[in-house]
């Protein structure tokens, strides 16, 4: 029996404004030479105006496949299911030409590699001036002044000077700001970061998550963040999606999912990240047994049973849906959570 | 006595699945129709090669005067006879022989020549600069005129095609087998062999080497036709295999005088190199895509 | 403590580039120091001359006592097997083309040691890294990211080294695998007692593998000392800006901190700053700063520090005292 994800996330403290971007059991998979794969398997959520949503999940988890889907970026062996509405629009399945519109200046992009999403043979200034030319049909002397602007708003120095510049001239960090500049140039209503700062060092990765942050409350816009670093999260997420094989895993508010982790997948996780110890304290890290399946089709069961210290018959039959707990809107999908009924003592481990 | 075995992970498949290696390749291979075709022929061509002298229903060199110029479908000749009575699918089969032995001679010289030349480039920076200007000279000397000059030493024949052909394709696998050494040279694994002590030799012969064979395999897959086609034109010109010798070549020349009055002598050859030429690359290109790590796109 | 590694004045000039200005650093028995630094701070550089991978340009590598920087090739093949390094990349640190017992079994065919033994030791190490003997049959690309790990592992310990190397082990695993090769580690660590140079830009993973921490920017050393008093009393101005900028997964502690957002970008290694390296994005740069170069000076009660402002008594100011507290007011301006 197919069990589906719980229709909408109730209201909770933290997230401001109303929802922008609503996904209803969003699905993929790939046909491929080896048969066919489920990237992604009945995702929900909302991302709201002025809050931001980070999406975890290692290697496997989907989140990037989850994150090009939203608006049709995927290539042609992707089959997408589901809901996507922008603000009452539906984008799974909409024509080439409306999701077009879409892309760049309702929902835009930032991605890891600021060098090859930058066009080499382009000044910085023609790069932001062109999304404003194209997408908000400026002239190019408003455009200019608009660029400048807007490079002044992602904390890039002397920006009149960096318009003239080209993308070598300039550091990863600056490159990236460079990029969240172009992406909010159309004041799109949904931005989508996947791993913004990954390839960037951690004293540089510091400036742009200040910058996202800001954005966040300048902009109103709703902010998708995907990563796989819990450090990353615990700075700037409101609130927190973790993914593991395609599915949602768990949901809810960050304060509450990071003292209280319900799944073990997350109990697991956030067990594994070196954390401040006490000086002579010898706290081994935590592991997770095995590997991240890769699912050819949906499976009516939890697909971390196989590596759960929790686990038993149920687990291997049914697939959990995603309950709300009872004293607030964080959400597992687990039939054993951790810290409800004595499940496991996990959670003591993790919440510092 | 260490509490790492408790902890040892579920030994899982990679992300490449237990599959081995092989059958990964054939699997990929048959995704492409065009390139399973071009297999298909080149077995064929080759099996009728090699088997010729038991295939052909005449001696190649069999004159019958009193059956010349007969049309394909002709009784006895398939393919018709040429200006000597001589059956045209007895030589094509010879023919094809020949044109496949000069292919395989000239490129297994390239390769001997080539491969170690490359690897030594890529390999020793130092040397590199001798190797290329060598590599750069060969490919500025027009390959007729070494034929011609090595026809007027040795006098021409089979060999002199396969050796003025081979030469000439020595700077290709050069610059192929270079690039390949100068990537596989910056990888951690290489670099790991040289940490723990491993000679030049060593790394060369057990680590590059084998790990170029894929890139050479499509090289010299690629090359064969070039040198059949190279064949065809020695002998049509005289400087390669010498009449009555069947070859491809040589079935054009003779067959100029005659290709108003009997045009499947040398249509018929033609077409021989044509479709030799053809299965060759379809499957090189085949194979190529199908070695390629970047995996398939739709 | 018996000193298994020690590097002195170490240099290597890349023609213009100026990769390693400088450095110094000793690794004892059994101890595990953390060469820590982002990019282009030359630490990953550093692994490989210490393991004669690269030539240096100037400078000494001593192991146990014997100079290995200045041996020929030949002459420093016997020296080979004390000195082992596990490299960042686990999908292009194993030749594809062999199988697993060959990979690491390598060091020891090179070294003449006979396939029956080999197998034996073989097996051994395998079982050392927590994998089952039946993996010496598998090939690379039948192997995750983390077993692949494991298996470079095996492969540096197969030859008892004395000294590991390890650059940036775990920044191309998942969170979850890190965990388990890092415990991985630290146990082989423990047991067998190799000394280890770690080299990383994770400090989570420093503070909890290493005994002593040498802190790099640009080339050159700014801070070495204890883990202890690294992670809580950080005396170069650099050090003090990355502690605080690495994100810590607790929210709580996260909003709270002091944050310091570092001006400016990396300099160039073609054109280094004059003075000290760190001036030009120093939030406490003074004049000195620009011009003179200032010393690694050894502190009273351990650890030594390469800052004007950090006096001999080793006080000094805390660069994140002069952050705001509260996220989202600091921007990066030059």
């Amino acid at each position: 029996m197919t069990i589906t994800t719980t229709d909408l996330d109730p209201w909770q403290p933290g997230g401001t404004g109303m929802p922008l971007l609503q996904v209803r059991d969003l699905g993929v998979s790939f046909r491929t030479e080896d048969g066919s794969v489920q990237a992604v398997d009945r995702v929900s959520f909302e991302a709201r105006a002025g809050e931001l949503l980070a999406v975890v999940g290692e290697s496997g988890c989907g989140k990037s496949v989850m994150a090009l889907a939203l608006s049709g970026l995927l290539p042609g062996n992707a089959t997408v299911t589901g809901s996507v509405e922008l603000a009452g629009q539906q984008l799974v399945g909409a024509s080439r030409g409306d999701l077009r519109r879409v892309r760049g200046s309702r929902i835009a992009y930032i991605f890891q590699e600021p060098m090859t999403s930058l066009n080499p043979v382009f000044t910085v200034g023609r790069q932001v001036a062109e999304v404003l030319r194209i997408h908000v049909g400026m002239d190019r002397r408003r455009a200019m002044d608009r660029a400048a602007e807007l490079l002044d708003l992602v904390g890039i120095a002397n920006p009149r000077e960096r318009l003239k510049q080209y993308p070598h001239q300039l550091s990863g960090g600056l490159r990236q700001r460079v990029m969240i500049a172009m992406a909010v140039a159309a004041d799109p209503e949904v931005l989508v970061a996947d791993e913004p700062t990954t390839a960037l060092d951690v004293t540089v990765q510091a400036g742009i998550l200040d910058v996202l942050r800001d954005l966040r409350d300048r902009i109103g816009a709703a902010v998708v963040l995907i990563t796989h670093d819990l450090g990353v999260v615990a700075d700037i997420a409101d609130r927190v999606l973790v993914m593991y094989a395609g599915r949602v895993v768990e949901r809810g508010e960050i304060n509450e999912l990071f003292a209280r982790p319900r799944h073990h997948y997350t109990v697991g996780l956030l067990g594994a990240v070196p954390t401040a110890r006490i000086d002579g304290d010898e706290q081994r890290l935590r592991e997770i047994p095995g590997l991240v399946p890769v699912l050819e089709e949906p499976e009516p069961r939890c697909t971390f049973a196989d590596r759960c210290p929790a686990a038993d018959g149920i687990c291997r039959t049914e697939q959990p849906p995603l309950a709300i707990a009872p004293e607030s809107a964080h959400e597992a999908a687990c039939w054993h959570p951790a810290g409800v009924g004595g499940a496991d003592s996990a959670a003591e481990a993790v919440s510092s | 006595m260490n509490a790492v075995t408790d902890t040892v992970p579920v030994e899982g498949i990679g992300e490449h699945g237990d599959r081995p290696r092989r059958g990964r390749l054939f699997r990929r291979l048959r995704r492409s129709p065009l390139a399973m075709a071009g297999l298909i022929v080149l077995c064929v061509a080759v099996l009728a090669a090699l088997l010729a002298p038991v295939l052909a229903p005449y001696s190649p060199d069999h004159a019958d005067f009193d059956a010349v110029f007969q049309p394909p479908g002709s009784p006895g000749h398939i393919l018709g006879t040429d200006s000597l009575g001589r059956d045209i699918l007895s030589r094509i089969l010879y023919g094809a022989r020949a044109s496949l032995l000069v292919g395989l001679l000239s490129v297994v010289l390239a390769l001997a020549v080539g491969v170690p030349l490359g690897l030594i480039a890529g390999f020793f920076s130092a040397l590199d600069s001798v190797v290329s200007r060598f590599t750069d000279l060969v490919l500025a000397f027009p390959f007729l005129i070494l034929a011609v000059g090595l026809a007027a030493i040795r006098g021409a024949s089979l060999s002199n095609a396969a050796l003025a052909i081979g030469i000439a394709q020595i700077p290709g696998i050069i610059r192929v087998t270079r690039s390949e050494t100068l990537r596989l040279k910056s990888l951690d694994y290489v670099a790991a062999a040289v940490a723990e002590g491993a000679t030049d030799l060593w790394v060369v012969v057990r680590h590059i080497l084998p790990n170029a064979t894929s890139v050479l395999i499509v090289q010299a897959t690629v090359a064969i036709p070039a040198a059949i086609l190279g064949e065809a034109v020695l002998s049509f010109l005289g400087l390669g295999i010498q009449p009555p010798s069947p070859s491809l070549g040589t079935m054009l020349s003779e067959a100029q005088q005659s290709i108003s009055r009997a045009p499947w002598t040398a249509v018929i050859p033609g077409l021989a190199i044509m479709v030799l030429t053809l299965a060759f690359n379809l499957f090189g290109d085949g194979l190529r895509d199908a070695l390629d790590p970047r995996g398939s796109r739709r | 403590m018996s000193t298994v590694c020690e590097v002195v004045d170490l240099v290597k000039h890349f023609g213009p580039v100026h990769a390693v200005d400088g450095l110094s650093l000793r690794v004892g028995q059994g101890e595990v120091v953390a060469l820590v630094g982002e990019s282009g701070s030359g630490k990953s550089t550093v692994g490989r001359l210490v393991v004669r991978l690269l030539d240096p340009t100037s400078g000494t590598v001593l192991l146990d006592g014997v100079d290995v920087s200045s041996l020929s090739r030949r002459a420093l093949r016997p020296h080979r097997h004390a000195v082992s390094i596990v490299f960042q990349d686990p999908a292009s640190s194993l030749d594809p083309r062999m199988s697993v017992r060959d990979i690491v079994g390598e060091p020891l065919r090179l070294h003449g040691v006979r396939r029956a033994d080999r197998a034996a030791e073989v097996r051994r190490v395998l079982e050392q890294v927590g994998m089952r003997p039946g993996v010496a049959e598998r090939y690379p690309h039948e192997l995750s990211g983390g077993q692949r790990q494991r298996v470079s592992i095996a492969r540096a310990l197969v030859s008892k080294p004395r000294l590991l190397v390890a650059d940036e082990p775990t920044s191309a695993l998942d969170v979850s695998v890190q965990a388990s090769v890092l415990n991985l580690l630290a146990d082989l660590q423990r047991d067998l007692g190799f000394a280890c140079l770690f080299i990383t830009h994770d400090l989570a993973a420093v503070e909890y593998l290493a005994d002593r921490v040498v802190v790099m920017y640009l080339g050159k050393v700014a801070e070495v000392g204890s883990r202890k008093q690294i992670f809580t009393t950080p005396r170069h101005p650099y050090t003090q800006a990355l502690l605080s900028a690495a994100p810590v997964p607790d929210p709580e502690a996260q909003r709270h901190r002091n944050r310091v957002v570092l001006s400016g970008e990396l300099p160039s290694q073609l054109d280094p700053p004059s003075g000290c390296r760190f001036h030009t994005r120093c939030p406490l740069a003074e004049d000195r700063c620009r011009t003179e170069v200032p010393a690694l000076r050894e502190m009273p009660g351990g650890g030594s520090v390469a800052c004007h402002l950090v006096d001999d008594r080793g006080a000094g100011p805390d660069v994140r005292d002069t952050a705001d507290s509260a996220p989202g007011t600091e921007t990066s301006r030059s």
